[in-house]
């Protein structure tokens, strides 16, 4: 207690009074993230508008031992971004320059409070764009993105964070400024920027981040496709693949999924079909138009029962909102859930939906799906009401089975949203004690002292477990939705 | 998606996957050397192909590998998609094999492209064909490589259905605003077979350099200085240069002066490594926290 009193001392002299945040009621706004309803208050907020300001508040922390949380817009589906009960956060949002852009080498160089979205919109009068695209991009920074290595619809051809991050300037929760990789796609020595994406926040802060920014494609071709099984569906992408054909995005809803997007925004998905397979080609106009023949072929023969292709951009959106308003759509059919993010191998998709649909029957509840299927990322969104008795309980046991399920395939318990606070226990069963412990001496090389996200990724952390799911207050006011 | 023993020939890869109409994006070079996919790995080494999709480090997806102590370790997974603990695959690449042993390496694969078609443009010097490279880079005609040959000699490989590659070729050269050579088949793959596996190079020291384009024409003024022959890949993102031993000191120092990092590919030298570090605290760190014993040279 002491120290960190002395701790909070120090912030305070560095600070202006409006940016070092200590009343409470001004710390309920950082108490949680995308994982809802579930709240730590921290003991302060430092609301940092210089690097050189983050890098002096890691120092104060380090040398004081408090723990500190790093956060950008607080969407993290995880719980990644939850304070620390005895902790700080430090909120990157007003880091929010884009330093460079080089249209002639395609980088930019980006502070970590940018937003997603806004990296795109300023390489667009270039032609070019930044391709991760998580649903949440219009709100999440990039901080995060790279945190997490998030993903989006369109990872199939152009992969996560990771493979769009080149350079990345960090401050460790030691205190030492370190630079990593560069603005060229190559690189020598060991890949260090690729071990910092998605490493969660574990070994400090990234202050500067350089990205590779990639042309827009010439043209699109948008489609979907229903079937009267999911099992087809499943397969349908399976065989896409082994076509040769390489799509931008592959995307299934199932008919819970449909019911509710229709029901949110009418994207047209017919009603009485139990999936729809959503498919994207992009690239130049002379390569879309011969893939286009080829894929129709293949989707006429995998008996789908309504083809509908986008005649124009406008029609193009429409498909496109059915499928990203489905997880907030169908969030409005219960008014809890639990979204989960495993990962299985491509070819098992179909069986994986089989056993996702016996494992929700034997818990009792109703499961959605709205899945990256080109990737093998599923999103079941598994719904209780949590003003009944042991319905939460319910819903995690049958999340739990999903994601034994996935491992169990030889997949991965998350594909995008990051083990965070959510799925600490998961991680073993993935990777062995030595593997665990391999990861822990890496992570206490930059922070000995464990204080930046303590509690975090490794099973049996300190920090409490969650218990509450629910749509992110930005979702239920329709500012974003999620994949 | 496959697994391999890290001692696999990438012959036997390319063989196999081609089988199934699938390709490694990142056209790994020497495959007809004997080179092997945890060497490809550990020394981070992608061909002209990693232009359209990305390098060694994008495909990557999985790692087993022994550590100093001996054990057994693993990172990443079987699965295209995977966020779940640290991303030690990306780590190992080009890792110089300094921070524990591969044995086995999983990695995502594209569907090939049914055909290649390369255009030959002479833009006469390297600054006007590095432009061209640029413009190209950013165009939306998606090149699989776009390669510079000193003085000014721009190679531009296009690939997909045999066609549309015609229609983009023809589009690809209004663009440039030259009449360019067309080359398919045979004669379009010795174009790269050269350039991937460095047969250009015939003196004893190669170094892989990685830059940005904006750096490639004073770089280039200073090896034509020192006599070293060179070329340029992946847009201007890596350069490749060939000199005699005695030409390496003066290389080092023209990187550390123009704050480039490279790597000595071959050649009889006690430090692969060249030019400046920037990362050197940060490899420190992880190289003591992963190999506690030393067992492994410094990186
Ligand atoms: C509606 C909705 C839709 C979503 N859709 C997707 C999707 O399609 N794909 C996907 O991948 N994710 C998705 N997410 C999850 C989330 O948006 C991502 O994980 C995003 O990357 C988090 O960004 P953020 O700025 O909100 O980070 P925060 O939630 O603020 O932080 C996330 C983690 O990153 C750390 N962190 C933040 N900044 C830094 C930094 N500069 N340096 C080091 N660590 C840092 C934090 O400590 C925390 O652990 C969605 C979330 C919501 C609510």
């Amino acid at each position: 207690m002491k120290t960190c009193n002395d701790v909070l001392r120090k912030l305070q002299r560095l600070l202006p009074n409006e940016r070092f945040l200590i009343d409470p009621a001004h710390l309920a706004a950082y108490e949680s993230d995308g994982l809802t309803a579930f709240a730590v208050r921290p003991r302060a907020v430092v609301i940092a508008e210089t690097p050189e300001e983050v890098i002096e508040t890691v120092r104060i922390c380090h040398a004081g031992n408090v723990p500190f949380v790093a956060r950008g817009s607080g969407t993290s589906l995880s719980g990644g971004s939850l304070p620390h009960a005895d902790g700080i956060v430090i909120a990157l949002n007003r880091l929010d320059k884009i330093l460079e852009l080089d249209p002639a080498g395609r980088v930019a160089v980006v502070q970590p409070g940018v937003i997603n979205l806004a990296v795109s919109a300023a390489a667009q009068p270039h032609g070019l764009q930044f391709a991760p695209d998580p649903s949440s991009g219009q709100i999440c920074t990039i901080g995060g993105n790279v945190a997490f290595n998030a993903g989006g619809a369109h990872c199939l051809k152009y992969g996560m964070t990771s493979n769009h991050v080149l350079g990345i300037k960090a401050v460790t929760a030691e205190g030492k400024v370190i630079e990593l990789g560069n603005a060229s796609t190559e690189s020598t020595g060991p890949d260090v920027t690729g071990l910092f994406c998605g490493s969660e926040g574990l070994f400090g802060i990234a202050l500067e981040i350089t990205l590779r920014l990639v042309p827009k494609p010439e043209c699109f071709h948008t489609l979907f496709a229903s079937y009267d099984s999911l099992e087809k569906a499943g397969d349908t992408v399976s065989e896409i693949i082994a076509s040769r054909l390489l799509p931008g995005a592959l995307e299934i809803m199932d008919k819970l999924a449909i019911e509710a997007a229709e029901a949110a925004v009418g994207a047209g998905y017919p009603l009485d079909s139990e999936a729809v397979l959503i498919v994207e080609l992009e690239g130049t106009r002379s390569q879309v138009e011969h893939d286009k023949e080829r894929l129709s072929d293949l989707l006429n023969n995998s008996g789908a029962e309504v083809i509908r292709i986008a005649g124009d951009d406008s029609e193009r959106a429409r498909i496109w909102k059915g499928r990203k308003s489905a997880f907030s759509a169908v969030g409005r059919l219960s008014p809890d859930f639990i979204v989960q993010d495993g990962v299985v191998p491509r070819r098992l998709l179909g069986r994986a939906l089989r056993e996702i649909r016996e494992i929700a029957e034997r818990h009792k509840v109703r499961v959605a799906n709205v899945f990256h299927a080109g990737d093998g990322n599923l999103h079941p969104l598994i719904m209780y009401d949590g003003r009944v008795e042991g319905a939460l309980e319910q819903g995690e046991a049958c999340a739990a089975e999903i994601v034994r399920m996935c491992t169990t395939m030889g997949g991965s318990i998350t594909g995008e949203h990051g083990v965070g606070m959510e799925k600490r226990a998961f991680l073993a069963d993935m990777y062995s004690q030595d593997d665990i412990d391999l990861m822990h001496r890496v992570r206490r090389g930059f922070d000995p002292k464990e204080i930046a996200n303590r509690g975090k990724m490794f099973p049996s952390g300190e920090a409490p477990s969650l218990s509450l799911y629910g749509l992110h207050p930005l979702e239920k006011a329709g500012i974003i939705s999620r994949e | 998606m496959f697994t391999a023993l890290a001692g696999t020939p990438l012959e036997d890869i390319n063989q196999a996957l081609s089988e199934h109409g699938q390709f490694l994006p990142f056209d790994p070079p020497l495959a007809n050397a004997g080179a092997t996919l945890g060497g490809t790995v550990a020394a981070g080494l992608s061909g002209p192909g990693q232009f359209r999709y990305g390098g060694v480090r994008d495909f990557i997806i999985g790692a087993k590998f022994i550590d100093g102590s001996g054990k057994k370790l693993k990172g990443g997974g079987k699965v295209v998609k995977n966020a779940a603990g640290f991303d030690f695959p990306k780590l190992f690449v080009g890792s110089l094999g300094r921070l524990g042993i591969l044995y086995e390496i999983t990695f995502k694969v594209f569907p090939a492209p049914q055909a290649y078609l390369t255009l030959s443009f002479d833009l006469g010097n390297i600054q006007s064909a590095l432009n061209a490279a640029c413009a190209l880079a950013g165009s939306h005609f998606e090149p699989f490589a776009i390669d510079i040959i000193p003085p000014g000699r721009l190679e531009i490989r296009i690939g997909g259905n045999h066609q549309a590659n015609e229609r983009t070729a023809g589009l690809v050269e209004e663009f440039v605003k030259l009449p360019a050579s067309r080359k398919i088949g045979e004669m379009e793959s010795a174009i790269w077979s050269h350039l991937r596996d460095f047969q250009w190079a015939t003196a004893d020291t190669l170094i892989k350099v990685a830059i940005i384009p904006s750096l490639v024409g004073d770089l280039d003024l200073v090896l034509e200085q020192i006599g070293a022959t060179r070329h340029y890949s992946a847009a201007g993102n890596v350069a490749y240069v060939d000199t005699d031993r005695e030409g390496l000191p003066a290389i080092d120092d023209i990187l550390t002066r123009m704050k480039l990092s490279g790597l000595a590919l071959r050649g009889d030298i006690a430090n692969p490594r060249l030019g400046c570090k920037a990362a050197a605290e940060a490899e420190t760190t992880i190289q003591s926290a992963m190999d506690r014993e030393g067992k492994f040279l410094p990186l």
